[in-house]
């Protein structure tokens, strides 16, 4: 019954996608890819539609398959494509070919169809997906930056998994790689080349990095697909100005960019290719206002939400309480080089190392030689296209943000071997087998993301998943006790990335927000000590009257400046806070009034590095008479450095101090519960320890300080409920 | 270029070419108003949210369980045995240096002490052993036998504290080393409390 449904979500996911692809194309392109992938594009469009209207459910699914496949009326309108009234004939080397296919797509389909355990799939791929269906639609999410990403995938994953659950969303995306390695031959076979397109199919569709990706609940397979069957959409285009190709154009272009950010290349490669060959406004209006059709629905959706429309990225365009600078300014610096000396690094470690979270395969180090088809026309149509789609590259070095522009160099390269009688047919046999996952087991070391084949049982689901995922998803009895242990509704604050596509509860991961990051750090100091405030910075002035008080920072450097408490003294008692009192702070003022709650737990953050300019200001709505302002924060602030400013009775701007003296306030008593009561506060009913994480013996061992009680334990982690 | 002579008026004079009409330009110009508008520094301000319960001890009290040497107020915990004054984040002590803390009622403490044997001393004494004494009992003795930065912490039961109360702590150390003005030099201390 399962694999019934699993099979029913994805063949009806597709054949919804074909039927709106039918109706969108029409005459103008009778290939089954094009209009399988166009349709996608669409079909994610209504999907989108409807998660915003909150009528997500397998009810609205099934009547809108059904109501795209009746109109479309596949029974008359189905016909063959250009390329397959040139099937291949029989010969040798066409039959070998066909066989290896048949083996990698058999090895890709059992993959898809056992149990999600690909480590995006198995976390916010399919755990947003999971949370739209059971929510019936997009309800704002700031916890988990994941769910700011364009997610056109994760609309098609939403239909699928409607009726077949994580498997059937996996198979949907295998379907873009069937339909990327048919567009592939159908293009060659269009221009008299079809032993090229094939060649090239089966360098890219063999490669592990493809076929892991493939067939687990990613996107970078149909960002390939979506971008190579817009190369031949416009290069059909610019042969015959067919009017009806532009929405087309325009829809697979958006589509790219709700695919995933990196394909905003889709709609420039998209607008300027047609703006170069056609010169007319018209042309590029329509591609450009069918592209933004698709687009712009998740820039409103994060401009609403997140207050910044390229939410998570470009925070110092669009400031936001939700992330925060310094974090986007570090995810990017490691994922330009991850653990990498040095960029010269990258051909071997995207190829066979797997430095870079998988590989293409080795024979990709061949690449350089597919230079040789610029010679052609075609093939500096190619080459030029994979530039394009693989300009983004260098923001993410990783492996698979290579698969975009790998269907226009393997072609290239095929292009370049069938030059050479018999050479492409070796290289791809040569690429088999050394693609085959046994033998990438041999070359990629432990931990590093591969194919491996599964059994058939496990595929088909007739033993127990858990033997699965024992071997497969390690953090899988981790989400399991979330689930068992706690109520519906609940929050759990996590260090690890624990597969949450399995549990229903809402996983606060460390780094996934702002909000998170904050939360962590309040546990952290109070844990071991890690930014810990225990420095006192002391501003000492002689008595003046003051309507407000500045405190600037005047350096440049690596440090994030923090304050715990800021405190106004005079005479040696602290001012109280009154209700008229004003607070600011430049950058990041939105948890300013963190720095004013009397709670040496929670803090204000600049949330990026130092630079001078940025500043905390407290209006005190009136005159006071101050001569001390205390900071409390972390004492491994060094390279902050400080001055203070105040607004006198006459409202000019004096400065009261150059620096402030510096101390050690010692350790707070009862430290652990307020760290505990606050996360609490802020919503965060349990946390997860790791047994080899730095804090899991502190929380263990001082149980009764934090006043937290264990409720299970799985998977080498330990679940606490907070007070 | 046809993109730029799209439009044409009905008379058959010609309009400005495309990206040059007003409408054009007004668009431009808002567009880039908003976004100086939305990249703008404009000061968000927030009211004093409401005050949460203080871990510190009440200000009337002139010290608490915890004193770190740099503390302006350090001199408030000493009760003798050390040098007058501070030498900025640590303090020489004498031959008897004892000190007082007032203790809160809390599930557990420990008693944790951060201490430096300087070497030019530590030639002199050679390894020194300290006897710690919580309200006048003898509670540890610790042998430190290098020169150095040294760290001390142990748990300490209730049944030598008094709990709500000034508690004193005496840390003697049985050898001294002859100081510069006459005086004798035991150890330097830099943080010295109770800790949970």
């Amino acid at each position: 019954m399962q694999v019934a449904a699993i099979l029913f979500g994805a063949l009806f996911t597709v054949a919804t996608a074909t039927a709106l692809g039918t109706l969108l194309v029409g005459k103008a392109c009778a290939d089954w890819p094009v209009r399988f992938v166009a349709g996608s594009g669409v079909l994610s469009f209504l999907v989108l539609l409807l998660a915003a209207s909150g009528l997500v459910y397998p009810t609205t699914f099934a009547i809108l398959g059904v109501a795209a496949i009746v109109a479309c009326q596949p029974w008359h309108r189905w016909r063959s494509g250009d390329g397959a009234r040139n099937w291949p004939t029989a010969s040798i080397k066409n039959i070998l070919l066909f066989v290896i296919f048949i083996v990698y797509f058999y090895i890709y389909f059992l993959r898809a169809m056992a149990p999600e355990v690909s480590p995006d799939g198995a976390t916010y791929h399919l755990g947003l997906t999971a949370q739209y269906l059971r929510e019936h639609g997009f309800h704002t999410i700031t916890w988990n930056y994941y769910a700011s990403l364009s997610q056109g995938m994760e609309m098609l994953f939403l239909f699928a998994f409607a009726f077949g659950k994580h498997s059937a969303a996996a198979l949907v995306h295998l379907a873009f790689l069937v339909a990327l390695v048919w567009q592939m031959w159908i293009w060659g076979a269009r221009h008299g080349m079809a032993w090229v397109g094939v060649c090239g199919a089966a360098l890219v569709a063999l490669s592990p990095m493809v076929g892991v990706d493939a067939s687990s609940a990613y996107n970078d397979v149909a960002l390939a697909a979506v971008a190579f069957t817009l190369f031949c959409l416009l290069e059909n285009w610019a042969e015959d100005r067919t009017a009806g190709l532009l929405p087309v154009i325009g829809i697979l272009a958006g589509f790219g960019y709700a695919l995933k950010y990196t394909g905003w290349v889709c709609v420039a490669y998209a607008i300027g290719f047609v703006a170069w060959k056609s010169r007319r406004v018209r042309a590029v209006a329509v591609v450009a206002g069918f592209a933004f059709l698709l687009v712009a629905p998740w820039l409103l959706k994060n401009w609403m939400w997140m207050h910044n429309p390229l939410a998570p990225f470009f925070n110092s365009y669009f400031p936001n309480p939700y992330v925060t600078i310094y974090f986007e300014e570090d995810y990017k610096s490691y994922f330009q080089i991850y653990d990498l000396a040095s960029r010269w690094q990258i051909p071997l470690a995207a190829t066979v190392h797997g430095g870079l979270g998988g590989i293409l395969g080795p024979v990709f180090l061949l690449a350089p030689l597919g230079l040789a088809a610029l010679r052609k026309p075609l093939g500096r149509q190619l080459w030029l296209a994979a530039l394009v789609f693989g300009a983004n590259y260098f923001s993410n070095i990783g492996t698979r943000f290579l698969i975009p522009p790998l269907p226009f160099v393997a072609l290239a390269m095929a292009m370049a071997f069938t030059a050479l009688p018999g050479m492409a047919l070796a290289v791809v046999v040569l690429h088999a087998a050394l693609c085959w996952p046994p033998v990438v087991a041999k070359l990629l070391p432990t931990g590093y993301w591969r194919l491996a084949i599964t059994p058939w049982r496990d595929a088909f689901h007739l033993r127990d998943p858990e033997r699965y995922f024992d071997n497969h998803l390690a953090l899988y009895p981790v989400s399991e006790l979330v689930e068992k242990a706690t109520p519906p509704g609940s929050s759990v604050l996590t260090f690890k990335a624990i597969p949450d596509a399995y549990t229903s509860r809402r996983i606060l991961v460390d780094w996934e927000s702002a909000a998170n990051q904050v939360a962590v750090r309040i546990f952290q100091s109070a844990a071991i000590g890690t930014h810990a405030p225990n420095g006192r910075l002391r501003f000492t002035f002689p008595a003046r009257r003051l309507r407000a008080i500045r405190v600037n920072q005047t350096a440049s450097g690596p440090d994030v400046w923090s304050i715990n408490e800021l405190r106004i003294f005079s005479s040696g008692h602290e001012l109280p806070r009154e209700a008229g009192w004003r607070l600011t702070a430049h950058p990041f003022p939105w948890t300013i009034q963190d720095a004013f709650d009397n709670s040496p737990v929670t803090f204000w953050s600049s949330g990026e590095v130092i630079h001078p300019g940025m500043f905390v200001q407290v209006d005190c709505g009136g005159i006071r008479e101050a001569d001390q302002v205390v900071l409390e924060g972390p004492g491994d602030q060094y390279g902050v450095r400080l001055e203070l400013e105040g607004e006198t009775a006459d409202g000019t701007w004096e400065r009261l101090a150059d620096r402030p003296v510096v101390s050690d306030g010692g350790p707070y008593l009862g430290f652990r519960r307020a760290a505990a009561e606050e996360l609490k506060r802020r919503g965060i009913d349990y946390i997860l320890c790791f047994q080899d994480e730095a804090w899991a013996e502190d929380v263990r061992s001082n149980r009764d300080l934090w006043g937290v009680k264990a409720v299970g334990a799985a998977g080498g982690a330990t679940l606490y409920k907070l007070p | 270029m046809p993109a730029l002579r799209f439009f044409r008026f009905h008379n058959g004079l010609a309009r400005p070419p495309l990206l040059q009409s007003i409408f054009v330009l007004r668009l431009v110009s808002i567009v880039l108003a908003l976004v100086a508008a939305g990249c703008g520094s404009r000061l968000v301000w927030y009211p004093p949210p409401e005050q949460r319960p203080s871990l510190s001890l009440p200000s009337s009290l002139p010290f608490g369980y915890f004193v770190a040497m740099s503390d302006p107020n350090a001199g408030a915990y000493i009760v003798g045995g050390f040098r007058d004054q501070s030498e900025g984040a640590w303090r020489w002590t004498h031959e008897h240096p004892v000190l007082q803390f007032y203790l809160p009622r809390v599930p557990r403490l420990r008693f944790l002490m951060d201490l430096t044997f300087p070497d030019q001393t530590f030639a002199q004494t050679g390894p020194v052993e300290v006897t710690i004494h919580l309200n006048g009992r003898e509670f540890d003795r610790v042998r430190y036998a290098k020169p150095g930065s040294q760290e001390y912490s142990k748990e300490t039961p209730w049944e030598w504290l008094r709990p709500d109360g000034i508690n004193t702590v005496a840390l003697e150390p049985d050898k001294t080393a002859p100081g510069p003005d006459g005086e004798r030099l035991g150890f330097v201390l830099t943080r010295v409390g109770f800790v949970e």
